[in-house]
């Protein structure tokens, strides 16, 4: 699942470099926590969120896969 | 430096020909600015003639120009780039599924099939349309522009499509039949499309949409005209013919 959202992230911003991705692994669910470039960090949110939400959905595609659950966070 | 030259003509193209030969260059590579131009509007008399400085651009402008050329070859990096982005992430999502990336003229085709198609399409195909944007916003980040696609999942898309179309002129019907407008569930921009698309040409009834995204809606109405003239008459023979018929 890291490994998805790396991709993904890096995909969609210009300084692929400074993404990076840490997992909190909770008792039912992990957390995601995605870091980027302040400048890159509209970019994978996007108008009105429907980045950020496009990557959720995918992750929760994946998850449905996979049995656990996922939470993404998009931090500073 | 620029190479330039002034020359003079009938018109501009006449002036173009000239200076393409003048220059060996194809008309496309060619910039100009027109100098002066008089035309022969208020007198017939004077014969129209027109002034253009000419000179030959360089690579960056006549790539900016001259866009069909660039556009294909573009078009075709963006194949490849679909093809391998949907391909890791398919994989990285754990999921069996083949990618089949297409290009015909009008747009880059994707169709997904396999497995796991089901998980890709998601409830009412959310994970589908989620994957799409993903792809475009991918395609802008590097630089490939808005590049004409389609995505399709074990043909669900052709499906619905399909289905929106029988429902927009099983609607229509409804419309004529009781003359009052029908407004349908909320639609996201590309389903409103398909009905608008799908009742175009019809003779007697016209859509248009209302309401605020995400409930934003298609309403079919009967055509302005048929609606002021309703008469016995009118809506018998429209139930005979279906179309054009003369008040009176």
């Amino acid at each position: 699942m890291k490994e998805l959202l790396e991709f993904l992230v890096r995909s969609l911003v210009d300084e692929p470099d400074k993404v990076s991705i840490t997992e909190v692994k909770g008792e039912r669910s992990v957390v995601y926590e995605i870091r980027v470039s302040l400048a890159d960090k509209g970019k994978i949110i996007g108008k009105q969120g429907r980045v950020a939400k496009a990557l959720r959905t995918i992750v929760k595609a994946a998850s449905a896969k996979s049995g656990t659950k996922a939470v993404v966070e998009i931090l500073e | 430096m620029k190479r330039s030259v002034e020359v003079s003509g009938k018109t501009l193209e006449e002036v173009l020909e000239r200076a393409s030969r003048y220059f060996d260059v194809p008309k496309e590579q060619l910039g100009y600015e027109i100098l002066s131009e008089t035309k022969g509007f208020l007198s017939v008399f004077v014969p129209r003639m027109v002034k253009v400085r000419v000179w030959v651009k360089n690579e960056e402008e006549t790539e900016e120009v001259s866009g069909t050329p660039k556009e294909t070859r573009e078009f075709s990096g963006a194949k490849e780039a679909v093809e391998t982005f949907l391909q890791e992430l398919i994989a990285r999502m754990g999921l069996e599924v083949t990618v089949n990336v297409a290009q015909d003229d009008t747009a880059l085709r994707c169709a997904l099939d396999g497995k796991d198609a089901g998980i890709l399409i998601g409830r009412k195909g959310e994970t589908l349309e989620a994957l799409e944007l993903l792809v475009r916003t991918f395609l802008v980040r590097r630089g490939f522009g808005e590049v004409p696609l389609e995505i399709d999942v074990a043909g669900y898309r052709r499906r619905k499509e399909e289905a929106l179309r029988k429902l927009a002129e099983r609607m229509a019907k409804k419309v004529v039949r009781e003359k009052k407008k029908v407004r349908l569930a909320p639609m996201n921009a590309r389903e409103r499309r398909i009905v608008h698309m799908a009742l175009k040409d019809h003779p007697e009834v016209l859509t248009y949409s209302i309401g605020e995204e995400p409930n934003r809606r298609v309403v079919i109405d009967l055509k302005a005209q048929k609606k002021k003239s309703q008469s016995k008459h009118q809506t018998q023979s429209r139930r005979n013919k279906g179309g054009n018929t003369k008040a009176s």
